[in-house]
């Protein structure tokens, strides 16, 4: 019985004006978003190539382990499902510096967002079906019962042996049926436009991720189409109850997304960032008289020839034995001020980071109670653009740092190997020491060293540590149980309140 | 007949369950609009005087000796405006600060409390309850203006008697306006009076002007929606079918559109990658040092880096001029990339400007006083400024005969050669920075096309409201 009445109810919404134009306008708005959403992750995804390509330029260009230590950025992907929710992705930065000198943090990005972009609102997929479909399913749901009231129909039916919990679920049933159309069509023109594109290279994890969307998105829908079942269970008319389905869905999906980030900022006030970096750069330079000093003790003897072809790409071409031995005994005397500095601007930094995240958390907590945050939260998460995927970003970082050092130390006998500065050899020094005794010119030498520069290889980098960055599926998976199972319990609360509204309801 | 019209309709609409709803929705959110906003604008003047305070000690400080006053960094922020009630701008997100000495001015950075982590989200200002949940809610108070009636066949009997269409519609339309400016006061007062309590915030008379203005161009932005309610409501037969239709209009035109402003902007503006630009700016400085080096500024320029002042001093013109090429080449490097970031923005506004809520809030933003046009302006007057103060030290060292009357932005080469003199500076006389705002009649002139553009879209949708309802077949 359940199935003949769900059909009935199917056949009609599907013959509806506002059916028939809800799915023409989301499949149309996807197709039309789409092309310029899969561009802008092409933009994005040529900037993350030039920046790992540059960022490989560097590391094969690099003479002296002292090159591979500082300067260098490692970057992350952009998450091809961020046409579906772009998330905090924008607003973050995408790479992180890898220094002994520096601990990757998480920040807004060196210039790499324009923020005058702020005046502009947003716009993915996760957004188009917040608005469009969730008012299709208000509207489909909002006339289910008061409309049958008000035609007659539901007092026939209530006049038959079906039970009422029969006619709500079938009522629940033809709603999610109905909903599946305009979804799957609208879900189906992004992923043939996406896989069409010849930059997105869908892997197997994102199928599964994209179904995963699909499913919390009919999730949410439901929830809506439940909202407005309760609503029409509450009302006579279907006028009032779209108009009290409509007051609250702008309250739901329009008032409260903003007022949780506003309310947060005033309940969890910030401190000013610039305390922080003036600590941090005070801490800066204590660091470096400190370091200084230590170096300080032990004298430069010797002569060296310093070469920079490029800021961050500075080595001693050629020395003498002295040169570079004070160079490395200098340099250990500084290592240990090197990672005090490095923890000490780390916690500091990682504090204030800390009261960010804080906010933002209460930030969603306070949103939590509309479902179209709770989809949205799930949408970022599942797309790997919310903070929880930034943050995994940087702690892969900093392992990759912590690798980056240890290999150094590893190839340089513990920060002691001649390599560690420069790629001087010992007929190099011969050569020096020939034009230290005067023995050649100048411009001999001059030459020499042109000569020398031209020839030098770089560094056998086939064992470097490299960085590679993949979201991972479980990880988003749990980060967004909560909110999944804030919206199936918003479904279940629905359906309940509207089932005992139901049972009492007058059907005349 | 006319004022029997209006009053039956104010009359209808104040007994009608939207009235109620408006009435509850206006009130709370403006009530929470008004205690939050007291919040906050506290703890930005506390923050805006304590940081211009310390800037201007230590501008103070240093004007014990000229070069001092050419080496100080000054800090320029933001002042928090009253008017950002009304109009917050998304200046939340807006860069606030501007560092600045003798040598340069920075990009406008963002500082102080700001979050990255927080998703972007709109201020709960006049404009966001105006543009977006009041739009949706005049919708509601006219959708059934004509369709309503005709269903319940009141309309039939009101054409059966001599009352021509034309004042049937003008009675509804100030019907409609008469019940709905209600709420609207009724929040805007609460609203108000919350802030003026608080004595938070100090209102000048100019303010209040500005807040009248609003206020105005309000209406005139309501009104487009309860016409355009009218209209379509005068197309259909059934308030079902009218309302289902002014719902996507509404969608449409109010949240998906102004959101395609982003995506135009990022595609038809193409800002360089951040790593690729920092490149660019290694790359010009090491031009230059190579230049410098190949001996475009004359011998010895690199010395001076030496600092001590018993070494040969040699070519301190070649210094002050490759300093110069060097701050000059970097700086146009960065405006020229802001410069790019203010073009993606507004070409992603002025897209968005298709949609009524954008050009509302351009022009309520234009008469605030307060978004991105601001931040422009703030950057123009903090040049103007620097290059005020940079004339002033100029003609204060072109007094001082001990002084080389060099500007060379390396602050040992002045202390040490006295590239720049070392006299006391009266700090009395020294320009001080103060951000001034655009008069009434410059905000009005900037929100001009904006006003034009409202009052058009009023008399287009009346028109064809009217035409409509001449045509209406009331049977």
């Amino acid at each position: 019985m359940i199935w003949k009445l769900a059909k009935k109810d199917l056949l009609l919404n599907l013959m509806t004006f506002k059916f028939a134009v809800g799915t023409i306008v989301c499949v149309l708005l996807t197709v039309a978003l789409m092309p310029a959403l899969v561009h802008d992750y092409q933009q994005r995804w040529q900037e993350y190539r030039a920046g790992v390509t540059a960022d490989e330029e560097e590391l094969r260009a690099a003479k002296v382990y002292d090159n591979v230590t500082s300067g260098r950025r490692v970057y992350r992907p952009p998450p091809v499902l961020s046409v579906f929710s772009r998330g905090v992705e924008s607003q973050v930065s995408n790479s992180a510096s890898i220094s002994n000198h520096s601990m990757p943090e998480i920040g807004a990005g060196w210039a790499a967002v324009n923020p005058y972009l702020a005046i502009l609102r947003t716009l993915d997929l996760s957004l188009l079906y917040q608005m469009v479909l969730s008012l299709l399913a208000l509207l489909v749901a909002c006339d289910a019962i008061s409309g049958e009231r008000v035609t007659g129909t539901l007092m026939l039916i209530a006049s038959g042996t079906v039970a009422r919990h029969e006619v709500l679920l079938a009522k629940v049933v033809a709603g999610v049926l109905t909903l599946v159309v305009p979804l799957t069509m609208a879900f189906l023109s992004a992923i043939l436009v996406l896989s069409l594109s010849s930059v997105a290279d869908l892997a197997a994890a994102d199928w599964v991720r994209m179904g995963l969307l699909y499913l919390v998105t009919l999730l949410f829908l439901l929830a809506v189409y439940n909202g407005g079942l309760l609503i029409s269970c509450l009302t006579g008319y279907p006028v009032t109850s779209l108009m009290l389905g409509l007051f609250f869905w702008v309250i739901l999906a329009l008032i409260i997304p903003n007022a949780g980030g506003y309310l947060a900022t005033q309940f969890r006030p910030l401190e000013p960032a610039e305390p922080t970096k003036a600590k941090i750069s005070a801490l800066d330079d204590e660091y470096f008289f400190k370091a200084a000093g230590a170096g300080d003790k032990i004298p430069l003897r010797g002569r060296g020839v310093e070469h920079e072809e490029k800021a961050f790409r500075r080595y001693t071409l050629v020395c003498d034995e002295e040169w570079i031995d004070s160079l490395i005994k200098r340099n250990l005397a500084r290592e240990p001020f090197r990672r005090e500095y490095v923890d000490r601007s780390r916690e500091l930094e990682h504090q204030y980071v800390e009261t960010l995240f804080r906010q933002e958390r209460l930030a969603t907590s306070l949103s939590r109670i509309s479902p179209v945050c709770m989809y949205e939260n799930v949408m970022s998460a599942l797309a790997g653009t919310d903070t929880a995927g930034c943050r995994s970003f940087v702690a892969a970082a900093r392992a990759h740092r912590q690798e980056v050092l240890e290999y150094v130390r590893a190839k340089t006998d513990n920060l002691q190997a001649p390599l560690l500065f420069t790629p001087c050899t010992p007929a190099d020094r011969q050569q020096y020491q020939q034009y230290l005794d005067k023995k050649m010119s100048e411009e001999e030498f001059q030459q020499w060293k042109d000569r020398r520069i031209a020839q030098l290889r770089p560094l056998d980098l086939q064992d470097y540590p490299r960085f590679v960055y993949r979201g991972d599926i479980l990880r988003d998976l749990r980060a967004s149980l909560l909110d999944v199972s804030a919206l199936v319990f918003a479904n279940a609360l629905f359906f309940a309140l509207a089932f005992v509204v139901f049972l009492k309801y007058d059907v005349r | 007949m006319l004022c029997n019209l209006v009053r039956k309709e104010i009359l209808a609409n104040l007994l009608s369950l939207r009235f109620t709803l408006a009435l509850l929705l206006t009130i709370s959110l403006f009530s929470v609009s008004g205690f939050v906003f007291v919040a906050r604008y506290r703890q930005q003047s506390q923050d805006y005087w304590s940081q211009t305070n310390e800037n201007l000690s230590k501008l103070s400080d240093s004007a014990s000796q000229l070069y001092k006053l050419a080496f100080g960094q000054q800090k320029f922020w933001r002042r928090p405006k009253p008017l950002t009630l009304c109009a917050e701008g998304s200046e939340r997100y807006l860069p606030n600060v501007i560092r600045s000495d003798l040598f340069g001015t920075s990009l406008p950075a963002t500082g102080g409390r700001g979050n990255f982590l927080l998703r972007r989200f709109h201020d709960v200002d006049w404009v966001f309850i105006i543009s977006i949940p009041l739009s949706f809610v005049a919708l509601l108070f006219t959708y059934d203006s004509f369709c309503g009636e005709k269903e319940s066949g009141t309309l039939r009997l009101i054409l059966s008697g001599s009352v021509p269409r034309y004042r049937i519609l003008a009675g509804k339309y100030l019907g409609a306006v008469g019940a709905f400016i209600l709420p609207l006061l009724a929040g805007l007062l609460i609203n108000l009076i919350i802030v003026v309590s608080s004595r938070a915030v100090d209102l000048r008379p100019a303010d209040w002007l500005r807040f009248l203005g609003i206020f105005l161009i309000s209406i005139s932005y309501l009104s487009v929606f309860l016409l355009l309610g009218m209209f379509v409501s005068s197309r259909v037969s059934h308030s079902i079918s009218s309302i289902v239709i002014l719902l996507l209009i509404w969608a449409g035109l109010v949240v998906l559109l102004p959101s395609f402003g982003s995506v135009v902007a990022e595609t038809t503006v193409v800002l360089p990658p951040a790593d690729g630009f920092r490149r660019r700016i290694l790359e010009t400085m090491k031009r230059i040092d190579e230049e410098a080096a190949a001996g475009k500024y004359g011998k010895n320029v690199d010395e001076v880096w030496n600092g001590d002042p018993n070494y040969p001093v040699a070519n301190l013109p070649g210094v002050a001029r490759y300093r110069e090429d060097w701050a000059t080449s970097v700086s146009s490097l960065w405006e020229g990339r802001h410069n790019q970031m203010l073009a993606q923005a507004y070409a992603g506004r002025d897209f968005a400007c298709l949609s009524p809520a954008v050009i509302y809030q351009r022009a309520s933003e234009a008469i605030a006083g307060t978004g991105i046009h601001r931040c422009v302006d703030l950057c123009r007057q903090v040049k103007r400024y620097h290059d005020d103060l940079r004339q002033f030290i100029l003609d204060q060292d072109a007094g001082d005969p001990n002084s080389l009357h060099m500007l060379i932005d390396l602050d040992f080469a002045a202390e040490k050669w006295g590239t720049l003199s070392k006299k006391p500076v009266d700090f009395s006389t020294v320009p001080k920075f103060e951000e001034r705002d655009y008069g009434f009649s410059e905000s009005l002139q900037l929100a001009g096309w904006d006003i034009g553009v409202l009052l058009l879209l009023n008399l287009l949708f009346f028109a064809a409201s009217f035409v409509s309802f001449v045509r209406y077949d009331v049977r």
